[in-house]
């Protein structure tokens, strides 16, 4: 809940624009109340919801406020995907199930390694974008070849896992 | 173990979908970029998921135990490959209460490891118990996919109903053939002073009575009681019970019976078994521990089971009730089936006495004046029964678990005095 709110609150402070300021903060009190209301419920479907309400502020900024490549985006990935974790977890370690020590310090130790892996991850990502922006066509299709089969392979992987 | 995929998957392979698609949409690497977290675990994690092999042993400090007993019970969890995240339930079945330890708990298990987990149960309740049912819940590194399984590694507990204190128990007015406790009514060989009479010849000379026959001036000889066993049928009430909270009539009933059973086998009587209810059980009167074990055993299977046949002592064996036996019935007295059961074995001139489990406090009078005196109706039609029986000649004690059931026997013995002398 925290991490949501603090995303929300980090989002509006970069936004420039008053109107989309005020959609931030609104979209950060609505992904905080779902995700408030589906941790009491114990309803883990609301989870992507909610993190789907706290990023689309950020993708109305991308469409009309930014410019150019923003080096922004891999630490608010971290942050996405941490509160999804925090949320996950939550649910999971909620309970009359005793833990054994150190459960916790290894599930946030966990959860550090993943989210700077991912703010070094996006970086490179990143990094190589901007090196190739300039190549043309060619690369912009080979990029969303990669995209569509990332998510053809992924459909593949868990359509396997839950048939 | 069944895998399933965890909600993760389904999640973050919608994020990494719809976080793609709008990067191919708006152009923006960015969005590629918020997808990557989702993504790569989901591929990783999935492509790395292995199925443990866990196995789970259960160990009962003991098989029997009383009401009230503590024990250990020893849970040893092994496996050969790492399982990150291992939830484990044993199911305690209602009747045993966790005292220390905890019976859900959650373990990492490395390469080969193997853990004890040890947890002390409390036996509330006497019961047959089956202790092993483990849920196993385990889960991968990333929380992705989850294994679950059940096993049943089951371990018999028996726990019997904890004896109450008795020190006298209802004498049997007449006696059997075989020693036993019991001073018989009858004159024969035995300890027991009984009378006077005159020298017969046949009588041995060691039962003259030579300080009598001195006054009488004529030969006088001892008449003794033998002692002989007798035949007890301990009869329980399994019709309908009244409960309140975790106590209940039939608990109270088997906590008597079982010392009933005890004390009188103590004594070397036969002793028989028959449960009257929505199932009928018997067994069949027999003496010693192995009596004692078999009727504790068949108490233990004892339940309120609801039928509404009508049932009289017709239905009971005629082995199970030998002439001239004592029955004793234990009943809260709440099914007429009951009532009019126990009114026909009197009539049928067996020795008929009643500990009446009393379900009155059990109840509650309600908050409206119907309420109020409906339950007074109801005290009233139960004075009623017990009036009517004690017309028949039956003693009957009303017993609530706040008096001793040795006191409550003794109003019973003092009845049945009354009533023999009543009888001369």
């Amino acid at each position: 809940m925290a991490g949501a709110v603090g995303t929300g609150a980090w989002l509006a402070v970069i936004a420039e624009d008053g109107y989309l300021v005020r959609a931030t903060l609104l979209a950060a009190f609505v992904a905080a109340a779902l995700l408030a209301g589906g941790l009491v419920l114990r309803k883990p479907l609301v989870i992507p919801g909610a993190i789907c309400i706290l990023a689309a502020p950020y993708v109305a900024a991308l469409g009309f406020e930014i410019d150019g490549i923003d080096t922004r985006a891999p630490l608010l990935a971290a942050l996405l995907f941490a509160v999804a974790e925090l949320a996950y977890w939550s649910l999971e370690l909620r309970g009359t199930l005793a833990d054994e020590p150190g459960t916790y310090l290894r599930r946030v130790a966990l959860l550090a390694g993943l989210a700077v892996a991912t703010i070094a991850g996006g970086t490179v990502v990143l990094a190589v974008v901007e090196g190739v922006a300039a190549r043309g066509v060619a690369i912009d299709l080979l990029g969303a070849a990669a995209a569509v089969g990332a998510i053809a392979l992924l459909a593949l992987a868990v359509g396997k896992r839950t048939g | 173990m069944r895998p399933s995929p965890s909600p993760r998957v389904t999640a973050y392979a919608g994020l990494t979908a719809i976080f793609l698609f709008a990067a191919l949409a708006l152009r923006r690497p960015e969005l590629a970029v918020l997808a990557l977290p989702f993504a790569l675990p989901l591929g990783v994690g999935l492509r790395l998921a292995r199925a443990p092999s866990v196995r789970v042993q259960v160990e009962v400090e003991r098989a029997t135990a009383l009401e009230q007993d503590e024990l250990e019970v020893e849970l040893t969890v092994s496996s050969d490959a790492p399982v990150e995240r291992l939830e484990l339930v044993l199911v305690v079945p209602e009747g045993l209460e966790v005292v220390s330890g905890a019976n859900a708990q959650s373990l990492r298990l490395g390469w080969e490891d193997e853990r004890t987990l040890e947890l002390r149960l409390r036996c509330v309740r006497w019961g047959n118990y089956q202790l092993g049912d483990i849920r196993l819940r385990a889960r991968d590194r990333l929380g992705l996919t989850v294994w679950e399984s059940r096993l049943d590694r089951k371990q018999r507990l028996r726990v019997y109903p904890l004896p109450e204190t008795l020190r006298r128990i209802v004498r049997p007015v007449s006696t059997q053939l075989y020693a036993g406790n019991e001073v018989a009514r009858q004159k024969g060989e035995g300890m027991e002073f009984a009378d006077l009479r005159l020298f017969a010849p046949g009588d041995r000379v060691r039962s003259i009575n030579w300080r009598a026959s001195a006054r009488r001036d004529e030969l006088v000889v001892n008449e003794r009681h033998p002692e002989r066993n007798a035949d007890v049928i301990l009869f329980l009430d399994t019709f309908a019970d009244a409960r309140s909270g975790e106590r209940s009539t039939l608990d109270l009933a088997v906590r008597a019976t079982a010392t009933l059973a005890a004390r009188y086998l103590e004594r070397r009587d036969r002793v028989g078994l028959v449960s009257f209810g929505g199932v009928l059980r018997w067994l069949t009167p027999g003496m010693g521990s192995t009596q004692r074990y078999r009727i504790v055993d068949a108490l233990l299977e004892s339940e309120i089971v609801f039928n509404y046949a009508w049932k009289d002592v017709s239905v009971i064996p005629a082995r199970v009730l030998p002439p001239q036996a004592l029955i004793v019935a234990v009943t809260p007295l709440l099914d007429d089936r009951a009532v009019e059961a126990l009114a026909d074995l009197r009539a049928r001139r067996y020795d008929l006495a009643i500990v009446e489990v009393s379900p009155v406090g059990f109840t509650e009078p309600g908050q409206s004046e119907a309420d109020k005196l409906a339950h007074r109706l109801w005290v009233l039609r139960r004075d009623e029964i017990r009036a009517r029986y004690e017309r028949l000649g039956v003693a009957v004690a009303s017993w609530s678990d706040d008096a001793p059931l040795d006191a409550v026997l003794e109003g019973v013995r003092a009845f049945r005095r009354h009533a023999q002398i009543s009888r001369v």
